[in-house]
């Protein structure tokens, strides 16, 4: 394949970020100051915005013929896109207060992340394998350095360690399922697999190697028994790296996975039960591992596998009568965007907490309703969101949307496991939510009301999620229709 | 709102201002008191002036949407003459209970809860709607269960009102369930139309009367199900008057009495009656032969006289059973009324301490033993010609002019004969023991009551006296006591005694005195727990048939609940929360383990898939 | 004009209070529950203003109709709409809340915080009354969704005992129970493309196959099942009511439980007649066991709320019974009986409060006896409302369970023989039920008075009580008040089960 044309307003999301994240590194080093680099971050992400959008329908580095280019920019791809922007916005505004109290160095910092966002945005719209992998790279890479910037932290190295080995395999994986699927079909495009699996039935080789791609996805999400590395990784990180980890790192990992499945639509029958183990399992360890969890972090992480697992239910359900389309495509994108609201806004408030009386411990949050009432009703407000309960309203609406899939297809065991699940998990984020509302210890730790620089714009943070969140839950549609509506 | 309704609501009203104004002075609760029953037996009589039992007063009910309740009432002869007993009956029993509950602290409650009790016994009485019957027939039974429970301080109050409401209500299931079948089977909730066409389906009639019989049993205190009656002298003697005469056991008669077509259509059903009727009527006279109570002696007694009722029921003659009913509702009041007012006197209702009481109370002893010689049944008292009626129509059963076998009208004929020589026995015994003899017990002044206890006895004494002539043919009563609503049937001459009968009873009668005043009675009172006074055993029975039985259910039930299902949903739970536990040890933090099990599910997924897409 | 803003200002009024009280900060503790007894009185008047405006002669047809297309992607429209089925419903609910309201001003039961307390009240109010107002599955399972974190704050901060643990069991259980129904209902939404209860009412239910139909209505059944609750699934219960608070009692058993019995009339009936014909018998079956086990299970407990708890399952039973029979009569019954239950229950829970209060305890280890006569007038409540609760004729607790059996005579399903045998063993439940109450009496009220005297009920009880009492009294007297509102819906029901019956 050669490339014939280079459309440079298409990739203008990805080159924007990329720019981004050097103005930001140069600007800190000139300024001295990490909160420049910060604004240089959220500018960039809101200045990549209008582009992504300009972007849709377009494609680039295209071969020969039309249909095969590398890079294509679906509806989809713009969702997608957009979930990461935001996202990291809002990681970055969870950061500047560490950025400013110099517990992280902000440039470096900035930069790390908006590196790994160019590969996030890259991933939803790459068109073979090849792109894909490296996108995902992209992505990876960048965070290791995040998980280690966190300084007088030793665990911080280790957790940094953990994913990187985690990585390595994922790639070797990768490489080795692509170059089985390369060896039997001759083609890495996925227009041309696709095309290739709907001619034939699926050989033995090339089904292993998608297996393997899914594996690598696998990873990425961090669904079990993939997921190991994610609640060290979190738990060492600082929280704000968690938050990305747990959304944006996660998003492009869903975004391969409906890319591959797509691919691989036609040979659905041997993927989607897989997906489905993958599914059924991650939700279901997700949970009751989470069950006995009594640091916030730690718990937030498994909740985040256990999500992740609601998320794979769509795809998993495909097996039965549905056919891969649209109506999953909605479920899995809504169901990333109300992820994305409320558990980044669960970070968010974990974070202030945590800086403000330095809590990690469930019994740190007892009586948070009487020191800070906003941040206990939003936090409430999120857990029950993750939990599926009113006033959660947008978390029970997606949750219900995706158990329409195996409903629709017949794959009742998956519904059963989900609901399951679902009780499961609803016990460990009420009984956080209960400390929160329960009378402070008489020999409570005293709250370290500290006037922090910068704290406010994790307040911000807090707000936007909440608003999100609450925005969502009264017109659903913006999260379920997200896809239809660009 | 009709007249027959205005009947029932007066004493109602009367009832719930007592409840609410529980407050007031008592002399404004005894006006109350009084007003409700007299009010009631002033609209009785008006409608006795219109002559129902010519054209009876059948009124729908309201009609349209806004019907607020089945209120259809049906007012025949048979209606407003027991309607007239109740209201005169309970009218006394208010006016003696203002003497008699002079010094009791919840009076404006107690009173309430008898006027409700007459209310409810009227909405039985001219009920023209199975349900209005059923809300008259269940409130009756809670009055029962609050007034018996009257002081509810003592044990003995307690347990005789719970054994009062529950074993009724035993025999109310199949009271309610006769009652659905028989809106479910004729589709219709009115009276008349009910019965007349189950009366015309002998499956129908046998299931729905029979089922309806075992609340009968249970109301009017029928064997297997009368234990409770007795143990109701726990209450104070004017409730006893109004249970045993005029209410709670009057309601199961009476309601035959109104279904009466429907039973007549099963002669199984009225077999069995009679069968149950002559076993009650002889034991409850036998154990009343040894009772050691005033109360108990006249508790039984009641208990023997309504299996005449009963009896009279089965032989296929209602008129005899009212005819009963009425006259035994006035000298039954008039006993009790009489025993309390010797209670009121002695302080103490147990034979034991009473005797020789004649010169200081003539008034109570002259009623007393009026009502004891027409309990027994001497000519001319009302009991006489009562218990003559039962017994010729007995005598038509055993000559095969009824629906019933004539060895039935047999049976009932002989143990009826049989019971009136008990009969005679055990009250010749009561009226010695309480009379005549020395005094026993502790020595204290003894007084006539005050007349607000002694007029009602003697206005009691006069229909005791004079009730039975109007059976004669002369009378007016046969043409009365017609059910025409129900069914227009009326044998002329029946209520009047016959020649065959007057011998067997009189004989009986002699046999029974000549019994009575050989028996060494004060010597023997008894102290009433041999196995005869206390009832057979029967309560012994309901121990270990049901009381039992049922105590072990519940245990097992709260095991069950404790041990199977509670511990199931907990144990989800704990089995929860254990396996998370166990996962978190496969979450130890070292990184080769993870990466290896992570490769290993990798490998087993491709194989497996492999293996799936190969075959 | 049109008054299609009432329904939506029902839920509406409560919402925006729980907002503005989550707003007001602690400053509105002094005056929160003045404000509640506000809200819900409003919400009283607008209750009314649905009864003036609500057309009795068109009771089977939906009235005051909101339409609002919500979200597209789940097929949602916010529609509500009240009908005979749903009206008496509502009525009850408000005047519940209303009653919870009055009882809070003085009696804030620990550890205080009225501010929250009444927010949760009122937020609960919300999904109460959504549920009886929904007519879209998902929004019918939204707003029965929204109940449970009120009432699971009410057990867990306002309980008393083992209060943390009853409140996870019940949230947990019913959440079990409500995705249950959910699945249920996404079979139904699924099949036909439509979650507009009255189209699936109307026809479109019947359309699904056979199987599809049975499989959407074990699951809606069992999911309200939960909720009712019906034997087995009633573990929850009693947990629940004896650590929940007063108030929280009260709604609870008041309302709370009719959700799941309401359900079944308003949509698994009419919606999936095919196989609610063939489950009806089963459900039959199990309501009986209920009612007997009920009140077996209530003679042996050793806890006034528990009793009362128990009894709940065995009134419940009576409800489920007649809702199995299929029958105008039946489901009239049932509709009267849950009525019944909730005014008579709530009265019930409200004394034993009352009790609760004054001596500190609920166990009959610890309970004074002679309440009669240290405090006679609420010892003449307890029996009161006990009497109500046991079935007597002439007060309400009567007419659904009659009539439960007279539908149970002629059920519109085949099993004719099997249905008169269920009718008498639910006719010895009544007895038992009569010998459970008269031990609560015997155990609390008579006897000698070991505490000479006790606070009879004050001005604010008989305040809150009074509405409950007068209605024990007049629906026993004048049961069709309700019957002619519900009838002419339940013949629509009916109707609609008429064409799957073999």
């Amino acid at each position: 394949m050669t490339i014939q044309s280079i459309d440079l307003m298409v990739l203008a999301p990805t080159i924007v970020v990329a720019l981004g994240a050097l103005v930001a590194l140069i600007a800190e080093l000139v300024t001295r100051r990490g909160q420049v680099a910060v604004g240089v971050g959220l500018v960039t992400l809101a200045f990549a915005v209008p582009f992504a959008l300009a972007a849709s329908g377009e494609q680039t580095l295209c071969g020969a013929v039309d249909a095969d280019c590398a890079y294509v920019v679906a509806p989809l791809s713009v969702a997608l896109q957009l979930i990461v922007l935001v996202s990291t916005a809002i990681v970055l505004l969870m950061a500047s207060s560490d950025i400013a109290a110099r517990r992280v160095p902000g440039g470096e910092f900035v930069f790390l992340i908006l590196c790994s966002v160019s590969g996030a945005v890259l991933v939803p719209a790459t068109n073979d394998l090849v792109t894909l992998i490296v996108a995902l790279e992209v992505v990876s890479l960048p965070t290791f350095a995040l998980v280690a910037l966190r300084r007088g932290e030793p665990r911080a190295a280790e957790a940094a360690l953990k994913a990187f080995i985690f990585s390595i395999a994922s790639v070797a994986v990768s490489l080795y399922g692509i170059a089985l699927l390369y060896g039997t079909t001759g083609a890495v495009s996925f227009n041309e697999l696709a095309a290739s699996t709907q001619a034939s039935g699926p050989s033995p080789l090339a089904t292993a190697g998608m297996v393997m791609l899914l594996a690598v996805v696998a990873f990425k999400i961090a669904a079990i028994p993939f997921h190991a590395w994610a609640p060290d990784t979190y738990q060492g990180a600082t929280v704000p790296v968690a938050a990305y980890l747990s959304v944006v790192s996660k998003a492009a990992g869903f975004s391969a996975l409906l890319l591959i499945t797509w691919t691989f639509s036609a040979w659905s029958q041997v993927w989607a039960p897989v997906v489905a183990v993958l599914a059924g399992v991650t939700m279901l360890g997700g949970n009751l591992l989470a069950l006995r969890q009594r640091l916030a972090v730690r718990l937030l992480a498994w909740s985040s596998i256990a999500q992740a697992g609601y998320i794979l239910v769509p795809l998993a359900a495909v097996a039965g009568r549905l056919e891969w389309g649209p109506g999953v495509t909605n479920a899995v994108v809504g169901y990333l965007v109300a992820y994305a609201a409320m558990n980044l806004g669960a970070f968010a408030v974990v974070a202030v907490v945590a800086r403000r009386t330095g809590a990690v411990d469930w019994a740190d949050y007892r009586g948070l309703a009487r020191r800070s009432p906003g941040l206990a009703v939003a936090l409430a407000l999120f857990l029950a969101s993750l939990a599926g309960l009113p006033p959660g309203l947008i978390g029970l609406l997606v949750k219900v949307r995706v158990l329409i899939v195996p409903v629709g297809s017949g794959v009742w065991w998956l519904a059963a496991v989900m609901a399951v699940a679902t009780v499961i998990g609803l016990a460990y984020y009420l009984a956080w939510a209960a400390q929160l509302f329960r009378q402070p210890d008489s020999e409570a730790r005293p709250s370290v009301a500290e006037p922090e620089t910068g704290s406010w714009t994790s307040i911000v943070a807090v707000a936007i999620c909440l608003a999100l969140t609450v925005t969502f839950s009264i017109a659903p549609s913006l999260a379920l229709g997200l896809v239809d509506r660009l | 709102m009709t007249a027959p309704l205005v009947m029932v609501v007066l004493p109602a009203v009367a009832a719930v201002v007592g409840l609410l104004l529980g407050g007031m002075s008592r002399a404004a609760a005894a006006t109350i008191a009084v007003a409700g029953p007299l009010a009631a037996l002033v609209v009785a009589a008006l409608l006795a002036a219109e002559q129902p039992w010519d054209a009876p007063i059948v009124d729908a009910g309201f009609h349209g949407v806004l019907q607020p309740f089945p209120a259809a009432t049906v007012v025949d002869g048979l209606a407003v003459s027991v309607a007239l007993m109740v209201c005169f009956v309970a009218t006394l029993v208010q006016i003696y209970s203002i003497g008699y509950m002079k010094d009791e602290p919840r009076y404006s409650s107690y009173a309430a809860f008898i006027s409700l009790f007459t209310a409810a016994m009227l909405a039985v009485v001219v009920a023209g709607d199975l349900l209005f019957l059923v809300v008259g027939w269940e409130v009756m039974g809670l009055c029962s269960y609050l007034l018996i429970g009257q002081n509810w301080e003592q044990h003995e109050a307690r347990r005789a009102a719970v054994k009062a409401f529950l074993v009724t209500k035993v025999g109310d299931i199949g009271f309610i369930v006769g009652v659905v079948v028989l809106i479910g089977t004729t589709g219709t909730t009115l009276i008349p139309n009910a019965v007349q066409a189950a009366s015309s389906d002998s499956t129908v009639a046998t299931v729905a009367s029979g089922l309806i019989l075992l609340g009968v049993l249970g109301k009017s205190a029928q064997f297997p199900l009368h234990a409770w009656l007795p143990d109701a002298m726990a209450g104070p003697s004017p409730v006893s008057a109004l249970i045993h005469a005029a209410t709670m056991v009057a309601a199961g008669v009476y309601v035959v009495a109104r279904l009466y077509p429907m039973f007549l259509a099963s002669p199984e059903v009225l077999t069995a009656m009679a069968v149950i009727a002559c076993i009650t009527m002889l034991g409850a006279a036998v154990i009343a032969l040894v009772q050691s109570d005033m109360k108990r002696v006249l508790a039984w007694s009641t208990v023997s006289q309504l299996a005449y009722m009963v009896a009279a029921l089965a032989v296929g003659s209602r008129d005899a059973a009212v005819f009963h009913l009425l006259s035994h509702a006035f000298f039954k009041a008039l006993l009790f009324l009489a025993a309390g007012a010797v209670i009121h006197a002695v302080g103490s209702s147990a034979l034991r301490d009473t005797g020789g009481l004649r010169q200081s109370m003539p008034v109570t002893f002259m009623t007393m033993s009026i009502g004891l010689l027409a309990l027994v049944g001497v000519f001319p008292l009302s009991g006489f010609f009562s218990k003559e009626s039962v017994l010729v129509a007995a005598e038509h059963a055993a000559e095969g002019d009824e629906v019933v076998a004539p060895w039935v009208g047999w049976l009932v004929l002989v143990v009826a004969v049989v019971t009136i020589a008990v009969t005679a026995a055990y009250a010749l015994r009561l009226w010695m023991l309480t009379w005549v003899g020395p005094r026993r017990g502790e020595a204290r002044p003894i007084h006539e009551t005050p007349p607000v206890m002694y007029v009602p006895l003697v206005l009691l004494a006069v229909p005791t006296l004079l009730f039975g002539f109007t059976a004669l043919d002369v009378g007016a009563l046969p043409t009365w006591i017609q059910a025409n609503a129900t069914q227009p049937l009326a044998t002329p001459g029946a209520l009047t005694p016959g020649l065959l009968t007057i011998a067997l009873s009189v004989t009986a009668l002699l046999v029974g005195v000549g019994v009575g005043l050989r028996g060494r009675w004060s010597s023997g009172i008894g102290d009433g727990r041999s196995f005869l006074a206390r009832g057979l055993g029967v309560d012994a029975a309901y121990d270990w048939l049901a009381v039992r039985p049922l105590l072990v259910l519940v245990r097992w039930v709260t095991e069950f609940d404790s041990g199977v299902i509670q511990r199931t949903v907990s144990g989800v739970g704990v089995g929860t929360v254990a396996s998370g536990r166990q996962l978190q040890r496969t979450q130890r933090g070292d990184v080769q383990r993870y990466v290896s099990a992570a490769l290993t599910a990798l490998i087993v997924a491709v194989v497996i898939t492999l293996v799936a897409v190969a075959t | 004009m049109t008054s299609n803003w009432l329904l939506p200002a029902l839920l509406v009024v409560p919402l925006l209070a729980s907002v503005i009280l989550l707003v007001a900060g602690r400053r509105a503790e002094s005056w929160a529950t003045w404000f509640g007894v506000g809200v819900q009185s409003v919400g009283l008047v607008l209750m009314l203003g649905v009864l003036a405006e609500y057309k009795r002669n068109m009771s089977g047809s939906m009235q005051l109709v909101v339409d609002a297309e919500w979200v597209p992607e789940l097929l949602v429209h916010f529609r509500l709409g009240v009908d005979g089925i749903s009206l008496p419903l509502i009525a009850l609910t408000s005047l519940l809340g209303w009653c919870a309201a009055v009882y809070t001003v003085r009696r804030v039961p620990e550890p205080g915080r009225a501010r929250a307390l009444v927010g949760l009240l009122l937020l609960l109010q919300v999904g109460l009354l959504g549920t009886f107002m929904a007519l879209d599955l998902i929004l019918f399972f939204l707003f029965f969704e929204v109940v449970l974190a009120p009432m699971w704050f009410l057990i867990a901060f306002w309980g008393s005992g083992e209060r943390r643990r009853a409140a996870n069991t019940f949230i947990l259980y019913t959440v079990l129970g409500s995705v249950v129904m959910l699945v249920g209902f996404l079979i139904v939404i699924v099949k036909t493309g439509s979650a507009d209860m009255v189209a699936l009412a109307n026809g479109l239910g019947e359309q699904m196959s056979g199987n599809a139909q049975l499989a959407a209505a074990l699951l809606i059944l069992g999911g309200l099942a939960v909720k009712t609750p019906m034997w087995p699934f009633h573990t929850w219960l009693p947990d629940a009511h004896t650590a929940a608070p007063t108030v929280g009692s009260v709604l609870l058993a008041g309302v709370l439980l009719k959700m799941g019995t309401y359900g079944m009339v308003r949509i698994v009936v009419p919606t999936l007649p095919d196989a609610m014909v063939q489950i009806a018998p089963y459900l039959a079956a199990f309501a009986v066991i209920g009612i007997l086990y009920g009140a077996l299970a209530s003679y042996g407990q050793q806890d006034l709320k528990r009793v009362i708890a128990f009894s709940s399952v065995g009134h419940m039973g009576f409800v489920l019974l007649g809702i199995s029979t299929l029958s105008v009569v039946g489901i009239n019954a049932a509709l009267f009986g849950n009525i019944a239950h909730g005014i008579i229950t709530g009265l019930l829970f409200f004394v034993v409060g009352g009790i609760k209060q004054r001596t500190g305890t609920t166990a009959f280890a610890s309970l004074p006896r002679g309440l009669y006569a240290s405090a006679p007038r609420l010892g003449f409540l307890l029996g009161f409302a006990a009497v109500a609760s046991l079935g007597m004729p002439g007060l309400a607790g009567f007419w659904g369970e009659f009539l439960s059996l007279v539908g149970a005579y002629h059920p519109a399903v085949p099993e004719h023989l099997f249905y008169r045998v269920m009718l008498v063993l639910a006719a010895v439940g009544m007895v038992l039920a009569a010998a459970y109450f008269l031990r609560v009496l015997r155990r609390v009220g008579q006897g000698a008075a070991s505490q000479a005297t006790m606070d009879d009920v004050a001005a604010d009880e008989w305040l809150s009580w009074t509405p409950l009492i007068a209605l024990t009294v007049v629906l026993g007297l004048a049961p069709v008040l309700v019957f002619q509102v519900t009838d002419p819906a339940v013949r629509m029901v009916v109707e609609s089960v008429a064409g799957a019956l073999p």
